[in-house]
């Protein structure tokens, strides 16, 4: 396993406590349709979990992503019959999805799913504070450190301004040919 | 900088990355696969040892070096460029 950078185990600590942007400032931002993210990302149905980019960061920098959980109703209906929650793995996944468009975004245009993003290697942490329920959409927050030839994020799933999950996962960059 | 110092800092992270190898096992003659390393450990390597030395270079040739030689050519190379 690898030793965490005390900047990195900072950021996670602050994001167990509360929300890593404040809620004013998650609405106020650009919005990015599905159909933008869909030009980000290469996921799709029904593995495409951001739906819409509230909130953009350049300096930072930050995203602020929302996921519609109504489009995941087969999921909850197996996980768990009659005691529906969104599973851990698709909270990192999210965190995951978001942090590449917030790369994509500052590496080239908006809408460019051919610009450098990076290839997930490790899961550094997670924590899941709170169960994600299907009422109420989810918010997902973001924020990329670089590190060398990889990029770190720490991020949250934030439902009705509550952290439910805490994750920070390391990917390895990719870099247009030259 | 010289190649001396940059061996000593990939030696280290080697090391540290690597389970069970020894110091005398790292020659400028050996690759990292040789001790061991997968892919992911090789880049590990790489990029704590360009951070460390702050050096930058391009995937592409880091790609290209066949063993820790090659590597040290090319920091050699990049410490030696102006930033």
């Amino acid at each position: 396993m690898l030793d965490l950078a005390p900047e990195v185990r900072a950021l996670i600590r602050a994001a167990g406590r509360g929300a890593m942007i404040p809620a004013a400032d998650r609405s106020r931002g650009p919005v990015l349709s599905r159909g933008e993210v869909e030009r980000l990302l290469p996921h799709r149905d029904p593995f495409l979990l951001i739906d819409e980019i509230t909130f953009v960061d350049r300096g930072t920098p930050a995203i602020v992503c929302r996921c519609d959980l109504e489009r995941s109703a087969p999921t909850f209906a197996g996980h768990f019959p009659g005691r529906p929650l969104w599973p851990g793995v698709l909270q990192v996944e999210a965190i995951g999805q978001a942090g590449l468009c917030l790369a994509r975004l500052l590496a080239g245009s908006p809408g460019d799913r051919d610009a450098p993003g990076f290839a997930l290697t490790h899961i550094l942490g997670a924590e899941f504070i709170r169960p994600v329920r299907p009422a109420g959409g989810l918010e997902i927050v973001s924020r990329l450190l670089p590190d060398g030839l990889f990029t770190i994020l720490v991020g949250q799933c934030l439902q009705q301004d509550a952290v439910c999950c805490v994750a920070a996962v390391r990917g390895i960059n990719q870099e247009l040919e030259s | 900088m010289k190649r001396d110092e940059i061996f000593a800092v990939v030696r280290s992270n080697i090391m540290n990355i690597l389970d069970d190898v020894a110091a005398d096992a790292i020659s400028e003659e050996v690759s990292m696969r040789d001790l061991g390393a997968d892919s992911l450990q090789i880049v590990e390597v790489v990029s704590r040892s360009m951070k460390e030395l702050r050096l930058k270079v391009h995937r592409t040739d880091l790609a290209r070096a066949r063993n820790l030689s090659e590597l040290l050519d090319l920091f050699e190379k990049a410490a030696s460029e102006p930033t």
